[in-house]
């Protein structure tokens, strides 16, 4: 088993105290190139932005420190920060898996990624402001707990969860075989499908509206409805009753769901 | 089995009309029949289906898993072991894509006789394969799978809970919870979903687990919902949610003299 790691950074508390503002690049390439790899990318602080290029290798820069400047603690006058640390960014290979991992204590370290226009992507960004991939094709994975999501022009499947921030979606095109799944619990979630796009929408909101410009076809049983416990035949709608729509004649399912706020499902082109 | 999910003729001819190796003249009667039968046209569309999906060639991570996951498959208690055997031979025909897996059905006809039986218990297989891949998207596909298994096995239901109790993906944990609705009746599925609760971190599964249980009006689960109001970590949507469904729980309780 090839196993490759590259270590950086190891003090970027250093390299700003030498005023560095820009971090490290990294470079690695996808043992089979011949197949689209996997690259996993998991910060603790930091954004991730991710953007197809011609080369075969994944380019990771990592922008340190400056942006986050302003809310680090100043040291009184006369005092000196001593690096403890800091952040630390590590990316390795393993069976076409290229995983980079950015695990700074405090510090947000931002990543700039560049990969092959076909690669799968599993993104994880606890304290970013944002996770944006532009124009990738392949199975999206993206978690945020504290930041957006925004995808654009990508292909492929997307399972895409945010805990605190919006999600933004636009599809040039889908794999038609394949399910999608998109949760917010405190944000909307806006997707643009193809026009022509065939699925099995699958619809759940609390406080919320879900808006379309397809033609849909609900379901039998849009809205659940079930007996109430004292079985007087009063009916009461649940929040976790789904509803479910078939757009273009139905296809895979893709499912939407928020706690707070609304959901937007709009026809691209 | 029912009656009418049986049919003798198609028990014996199936798996040589299959592979081919019916003389010309039987295969016509028996192409005769299946247009006429229910029973073998759905066999005969199964079998069309498994050797219709496209086949990519095995990653080294999945010859590498293959062992493992065959035991656990086969450790499972209530698959046979022959299904699990058939169940890794039709995933190894669809992943690896070696016709000659699937060619192997030749030497067993009784053993087709036995996936004719077990059928839901080989798509059930198919399901669990793809809930143990690594993309999100084929796991999500597997969830959704066994949301078309008309009866699932106990099996697919055990891998349902693992991928609701362990999935690193909030969005096929969810899809889990949703198919383990229709397994409503079985305690286990009940129980295991009230512990989930204790466990998950995401306010949005832990929502939809509140909601799961009030729907099922699973009152045994008073103590892991206690529990979450308790925990100042958990957000604060879900503890008060939770607050409210236990207010609610114990009302009725005491509507109905059952508790002081």
């Amino acid at each position: 088993m090839k196993l490759k790691i590259a270590w950086v950074a190891l003090l970027l508390g250093v390299a700003s105290s030498v005023g560095a503002q820009e971090g490290e690049t990294l470079r690695m390439s996808f043992r089979d190139p011949s197949q689209p790899g996997l690259l996993k990318v998991h910060v603790m602080h930091g954004s991730i932005a991710v953007k197809p290029h011609e080369g075969n290798e994944v380019v990771v820069r990592s922008k340190g420190e400056g942006a986050n400047q302003e809310r680090e603690e100043q040291p009184e006058a006369g005092m000196r920060r001593i690096p403890t640390g800091g952040a630390s960014l590590t990316m390795e290979e393993n069976n076409n898996v290229i995983s980079v991992n950015g695990r700074g204590k405090s510090r947000r370290t931002d990543l700039e990624i560049l990969v092959p226009p076909r690669t799968n992507l599993n993104l994880t960004s606890v304290n970013g402001r944002a996770i944006e991939v532009v124009g990738v094709a392949g199975d999206l994975e993206i978690k945020a707990t504290n930041g957006r999501v925004r995808l654009e022009d990508v292909t492929g499947a997307a399972v895409v969860h945010s805990m605190n921030g919006r999600i933004e979606a636009k599809f040039k095109s889908v794999d038609p075989a394949k399910p999608m799944s998109f949760s917010c619990y405190n944000g909307r979630i806006d997707v643009t499908l193809p026009a022509g796009v065939k699925a099995n929408l699958k619809l759940q909101t609390l406080n919320g509206d879900v808006f379309t410009d397809f033609p849909v076809e609900l379901g039998p049983d849009s809205v659940a409805k079930e007996e109430s416990e004292e079985g007087k035949g009063a009916k009461r709608v649940r929040w976790e009753s789904t509803t479910e729509a078939k757009v273009n004649g139905g296809g895979p399912d893709y499912t939407f769901k928020t706690y707070n706020g609304r959901i937007y499902i709009r026809k691209g082109n | 089995m029912k009656e009418s999910e049986f049919c003798a003729y198609g028990e014996r001819s199936l798996p040589a009309y299959l592979d081919g190796s019916l003389e010309a003249e039987a295969a016509r009667t028996f192409a005769g029949h299946v247009a006429g039968c229910a029973v073998c046209r759905e066999q005969v569309k199964l079998w069309d289906r498994l050797a219709a999906l496209p086949v990519e060639p095995p990653s080294e991570t999945f010859r590498q898993g293959l062992p493992g996951m065959a035991r656990r498959t086969v450790a499972r208690p209530l698959v046979s072991d022959r299904v699990a055997a058939w169940g890794m031979a039709a995933m190894l025909a669809l992943l690896a894509g070696t016709g000659g897996y699937w060619l192997g059905a030749r030497e067993g006809a009784q053993q087709v006789a036995l996936v004719k039986k077990d059928v839901e218990h080989l798509r059930g297989l198919v399901a669990v394969g793809l809930l143990q891949q690594p993309s999100a998207v084929d796991r999500l596909r597997g969830v959704n799978y066994t949301a078309r298994l008309s009866a699932a096995d106990e099996g697919v239901v055990e891998a349902l809970l693992t991928t609701l109790r362990t999935d690193g993906s909030v969005d096929v944990r969810l899809a889990a919870l949703e198919a383990l609705r229709q397994y409503e009746g079985r305690p286990r599925v009940r129980q295991e979903v009230s512990k989930a609760l204790r466990r998950e971190d995401s306010p949005m599964v832990q929502m939809v687990l509140l909601e799961t249980l009030a729907a099922w009006r699973e009152r045994s689960a008073e103590v892991e919902l206690a529990a979450l109001v308790a925990d100042e970590a958990v957000e604060q949507g879900v503890r008060e949610r939770a607050r409210q469904l236990l207010a609610q729980w114990r009302e009725k309780l005491e509507g109905l003299g059952l508790r002081q």
